[in-house]
C-alpha cells in the first residue's frame, strides 16, 4: 500500500480502492532492470475488471527483469486529498511516484476517458505534452481499445501502442533495458516494432500522419500466457469473478461495432487450454463464478461441448459459469445450464429487420422469438434488451418497432408461462460512428435528434407494464462522436476542458457538458467536421493505421449497408476482410484447408 | 459446525464486512476446505459471521461459523486457512461444536482498546463518562445525541490508551461513536484506525463469558 496516503484513508469513500495487497500479488521486491507502471484511467473497480490490464500485469511481472505496478485514477475525494497535501500520485503496490518509473503506460478504454489521462498526469506532476518532458521523465505510452484513433490525444504520449500489447509491451521494456536513459534511441528502435506508433518520428502532412503503423496482434493466442493466478481484489469490483478469454475477433461483422473489426483476425484458445486455465483460476483464486469472455461467446466453435466439459468441473467445484455476450442466434438451452443468473441480456440493436440488415446484425425476428421462448421455459423472468438509436438510415418506424418487440416478448412470455410478471429492461445507446468500421464515414445524428428519438420511446414504453427504459446521455454521445473521429487539433480542447474542470467524463455525476462546450468553442473546434458525413475519398486521421481489415472491405460493407444487403458471419465462409494478412485468422486457414 | 476465530489487522481494517465475507468464501475455496452450500436457487457458501465492525477498526477476534463437509481436524483447518488467506487475516482458534452456536444472536458485549497515550492525562475526566456521557450518533438516515453512560460496561485508562467494554448485538454501542466523541470532548487524536476489538462475550446465567470459553463448553 502507498504509505503516504494511509492516514487519509478514513476520509475517503471506499478506502479499499487504495490498499492493494490482493491475494496472488506478484513479488514486488525482486531486483529489476525496468520499472513499469500500468495506469488505468478509471477507478479501481473498473480497472480491475479489465481483462487487458490483468493480462499485461501478469505477463510483465513474469519477466525476471521487469516489475510492473498498477495505478488507477483516484476518485475525486482522494484526488483532492493528494492535491491538498501535495502528494504526487503513486503506484498502488508500493506508492512509488509515477515519475520515478521507467515507463508509465496508460490503458485508455474509451474516448470519454481522455481527460482522466491528464488528471492522472497532473496528480503525478508530469507535464501533459510529450514535447515538454525531458529525459528525467518516464516514457509515457498509451494503448487500449481507444487506440483505433489515437490522434486527438497523441500529443500527450511519447509512443502509442496500436493493437494487442502482450508482445509489444515486453519488447518495449526490453528496449528500455538495453538503451536505458536514452529516450530518443528507445523510441527510434520502438518505432520499428509492429504496433508502436511514435508520433515524434512520423511524417505529418496537413495535420494528418502519413507514416504507416501496422496493428500488432498475438498470432498464437493458444500459446499466449493468460493469468492463471489472477489477483483477487479485496473489494467488490464491477466484474467480480474469474475471467476466461475464449477467442479474439468476431465472426459477426456488425457494421457499427469497432471491436468486431479492430480485434480481427479471429484467433482461438483451444478447448483443452481453456479447461486447464479454468481449473487453475478456480484453484488459485477461489472464485465461485467464472465468466467465459469473448466478443460473442456463443459463436465459439464447439461451444456446447466446451460448456459441457466445463460444467462437469464447475458443478464439482460449485462454480457458476457466466456467458456475458450471447448473440440471439447462438442461444441454446445447453449453454445456460449451471448459469446462476436471474436475468438474460440480449442485444437486437434495431427494431426492424430492415435496419438490422443495414447494420448487419444477423438475427431475425424468429431468432428473437425462439430465444425468448427458451429463456422463459427455463424460468427467466427478467430480460434486458439493448438497442441503438441514430443508426444510419433509421426512420421513426424503426424506432417505434422497438416497442413492438417489447410487446411481442411480453406476449411470448404469457403464452409460454401463463403468467404476467415479466420484467423487461430496455436500454438504448446512441450510435457513434467509429474508426475501423464500415460506418466510419456516416453522419452522427444531432443532439436534438437524439433527444427526440429517446422521447418517442419514453412515451411509448412508459405505458407498458413491467418495462423499464434507460438511455445513454445525448451530450456525452456527441462528445464521444467528436473524439472518435477527431484529429490532432483536438488535443488543445481536451487540455482546455481538463483545465476548466472536466474529468471522469464517463461518470454522469461528473460529466460537465457546458464546460466541454466552452472548451470546444474557445479552441474553435468545428464539431460538425467530426460528426458530419465524411467523404470516403478523403483521408481520415486514422488512415495511417493498418488494422488488417482493408479500407476497400470497409467501403464495400458501407455500400452494402446503404442498400440493406447483409454479409453472412465469417464462421460460414471467409468474406475476405483482409485481417488474415496480419496472420493466423482461424477462418482464413479454414478456407485454405477446405 | 465449525467456529473459527480470526484476526483482522493491517490493511484489512479498510475491507468492509461484506467484502470480508466474500474473502472468507474464497479463502475456504482456495484452501480446499469444503464448506456446505445453501440449498436455494442462488447457491452460496453458508458462512455466519458475528456482527460487523465499523470501517477502519482492527480486531483480534472475529468469529465465523460454517458447516464443513467431510473430515478435517481443527488443526488442519487452521493450517490450510492461514496458508490461503490474505495477509490481513489470520485464524487462531477453531472449535467443532454440535449444531449452530448462532453467535451473531448470542454475543452481547465486546472489549475494545483505543490506542491513545495522552488519554492518561485526562483519566479523572474520562472516568466521569460512566456517570454521564452524550455521544453524537451519525447515521445515514438520522443524526441525534444519545446519553450512553449506562451502556459503558467497563472502562480502564492506562498510559497506552483506553479499554472499553460495550454492548454489542441487539443493544449496541459502537466503539467509533464513543472514541470519536472522546476525541471531540478532550481534543484527543483518535480516529477509527486507533481502535481495536479485543474479545467478544456471550451471556450465560447473566454472566459474560468470552466466546472462546463458551465454545469450549460446546466442543465435540
Amino acid at each position: 500500500m502507498d504509505k503516504r496516503i494511509a492516514k487519509y484513508l478514513m476520509q475517503v469513500e471506499k478506502p479499499a480502492r487504495y490498499i492493494g495487497g490482493e491475494y496472488n500479488l506478484p513479488n514486488m521486491d525482486k531486483p529489476c532492470k525496468c520499472k513499469f507502471c500500468l495506469c488505468f484511467v478509471d477507478i479501481y473497480e473498473v480497472g480491475m475488471s479489465n481483462v487487458g490490464i490483468n493480462i499485461l500485469y501478469d505477463i510483465l511481472n513474469t519477466d525476471k527483469d521487469i516489475v510492473c505496478e498498477r495505478c488507477f485514477a483516484p476518485w475525486p475525494d482522494m484526488g483532492d486529498i493528494l492535491r491538498k497535501n501535495k502528494i504526487p500520485l503513486g503506484s498502488l503496490e508500493t506508492g512509488t511516484e509515477l515519475r520515478n518509473f521507467d515507463i508509465v503506460g496508460f490503458s485508455i478504454p474509451y474516448e470519454l476517458s481522455y481527460t482522466n489521462v491528464l488528471y492522472m498526469m497532473d496528480l503525478a506532476n508530469i507535464p501533459f505534452r510529450a514535447k515538454d518532458r525531458d529525459e528525467s521523465y518516464p516514457i509515457i505510452i498509451g494503448g487500449g481499445p481507444a487506440s483505433a484513433n489515437p490522434e486527438p490525444f497523441i500529443d500527450f504520449f511519447d509512443a502509442f501502442f496500436i493493437g494487442e500489447g502482450e508482445e509489444t509491451d515486453l519488447e518495449f521494456c526490453k528496449l528500455n533495458i538495453k538503451y536505458k536513459g536514452n529516450k530518443k534511441k528507445i523510441l527510434e528502435e520502438a518505432s520499428k516494432i509492429n504496433g508502436i506508433y511514435v508520433p515524434s518520428l512520423c511524417n505529418v502532412v496537413a495535420g494528418i500522419n502519413t507514416t504507416k503503423v501496422v496493428k500488432s496482434i498475438v498470432k498464437d493466442l493458444d500459446k499466449m500466457q493468460f493469468p492463471r493466478k489472477p489477483l483477487v481484489p479485496n473489494m467488490e469490483i464491477v466484474h467480480d469473478r474469474g475471467v476466461l478469454e475464449l477467442y479474439r475477433g468476431c465472426y459477426a461483422g456488425c457494421r457499427f461495432c469497432q471491436a468486431c473489426f479492430f480485434y480481427r483476425p479471429i484467433r482461438y484458445r483451444e478447448s483443452d487450454t481453456l479447461i486447464g486455465i479454468f481449473q487453475d483460476i478456480v484453484k488459485n483464486s477461489g472464485y465461485d463464478e467464472v465468466s467465459l469472455s469473448s466478443l460473442s461467446t456463443g459463436d465459439y466453435e464447439n461451444v456446447v461441448s466446451l460448456i459441457e466439459n466445463m460444467n462437469e468441473l464447475a458443478t464439482k467445484e460449485n462454480v457458476a459459469l457466466q456467458m456475458p455476450s450471447m448473440r440471439l442466434d447462438s442461444f441454446t438451452k445447453k449453454l445456460l445450464t449451471n448459469a446462476r443468473i436471474n436475468s438474460l441480456t440480449f442485444a437486437p440493436e434495431a427494431g426492424t429487420q430492415r435496419l438490422r440488415n443495414v447494420i448487419n446484425k444477423n438475427i431475425t425476428d424468429e431468432d428473437i422469438d425462439t430465444s425468448m421462448k427458451i429463456a422463459f421455459e427455463l424460468g427467466y423472468r427478467t430480460i434486458k434488451l439493448y438497442f441503438m438509436l441514430g443508426l444510419p438510415t433509421e426512420t421513426d418506424e424503426d424506432v417505434l418497432a422497438i416497442v413492438d418487440i417489447v410487446k411481442k416478448i411480453r406476449k411470448i412470455y404469457s403464452e409460454t408461462t401463463k403468467r404476467k410478471d415479466l420484467f423487461i429492461n430496455v436500454s438504448t445507446a446512441m450510435f457513434i460512428p467509429k474508426p475501423a468500421t464500415p460506418f466510419q464515414w456516416v453522419e452522427q445524428i444531432s443532439e436534438a435528434e437524439m433527444y427526440r428519438k429517446q422521447d418517442m420511446l419514453k412515451k411509448e414504453l412508459f405505458y407498458i407494464k413491467g418495462v423499464h427504459y434507460s438511455w445513454h446521455g445525448a451530450g456525452s454521445s456527441v462528445l464521444e462522436g467528436i473524439f472518435a473521429r477527431g484529429d490532432r487539433s483536438l488535443s488543445y480542447a481536451i487540455e482546455r476542458a481538463y483545465n476548466l474542470g472536466c474529468y471522469f467524463d464517463s461518470w454522469s455525476e461528473y460529466f460537465k457538458l457546458d464546460l466541454w462546450n466552452q472548451a470546444l468553442s474557445e479552441c474553435n473546434v468545428d464539431t460538425q467536421k467530426f460528426t458530419g458525413l465524411h467523404d470516403i475519398d478523403k483521408p481520415t486521421p486514422w488512415d495511417f493505421i493498418d488494422f488488417g481489415v482493408t479500407k476497400e472491405y470497409l467501403i464495400k460493407e458501407y455500400k452494402k449497408a446503404l442498400i440493406g444487403e447483409v454479409t453472412p458471419p465469417c464462421k460460414y465462409k471467409c468474406n475476405g476482410c483482409g485481417a488474415n494478412k496480419l496472420g493466423a485468422c482461424r477462418m482464413f486457414e479454414g478456407e485454405e484447408n477446405k | 459446525m465449525i467456529t473459527i476465530a480470526f484476526k483482522k489487522t493491517i490493511d484489512g481494517i479498510y475491507v468492509s464486512h461484506t467484502d470480508i465475507l466474500r474473502c472468507l468464501n474464497r479463502t475456504f475455496r482456495r484452501a480446499g476446505i469444503e464448506v456446505a452450500y445453501s440449498k436455494g436457487y442462488n447457491r452460496h457458501m453458508s458462512l455466519k459471521l458475528t456482527q460487523p465492525l465499523p470501517f477502519g477498526i482492527a480486531s483480534d477476534e472475529e468469529w465465523v461459523s460454517c458447516e464443513i463437509v467431510g473430515m478435517i481436524t481443527t488443526e488442519e483447518l487452521l493450517e490450510k486457512f492461514n496458508l490461503h488467506c490474505p495477509p490481513y487475516l489470520k485464524a487462531h482458534l477453531a472449535y467443532k461444536v454440535e449444531g449452530n452456536p448462532n453467535l451473531a444472536a448470542l454475543v452481547v458485549a465486546s472489549d475494545y482498546f483505543i490506542e491513545c497515550k495522552e488519554a492518561i492525562k485526562y483519566k479523572a475526566e474520562i472516568e466521569k463518562i460512566k456517570n454521564h456521557f452524550e455521544v453524537e450518533i451519525n447515521r445515514k438516515e438520522e443524526q441525534y445525541i444519545k446519553e450512553v453512560s449506562q451502556d459503558i460496561y467497563g472502562l480502564a485508562i492506562t498510559d497506552k490508551g483506553i479499554y472499553f467494554q460495550l454492548p454489542f448485538g441487539n443493544k449496541n454501542l459502537r466503539i467509533d461513536s464513543v472514541g470519536n466523541q472522546l476525541a471531540k470532548n478532550f481534543g484527543l487524536e483518535i480516529d477509527n484506525t486507533n481502535m481495536r476489538r479485543l474479545h467478544q462475550y456471550v451471556s450465560v446465567d447473566n454472566k459474560f463469558i468470552e466466546v472462546s470459553k463458551y465454545l469450549e463448553t460446546l466442543k465435540i
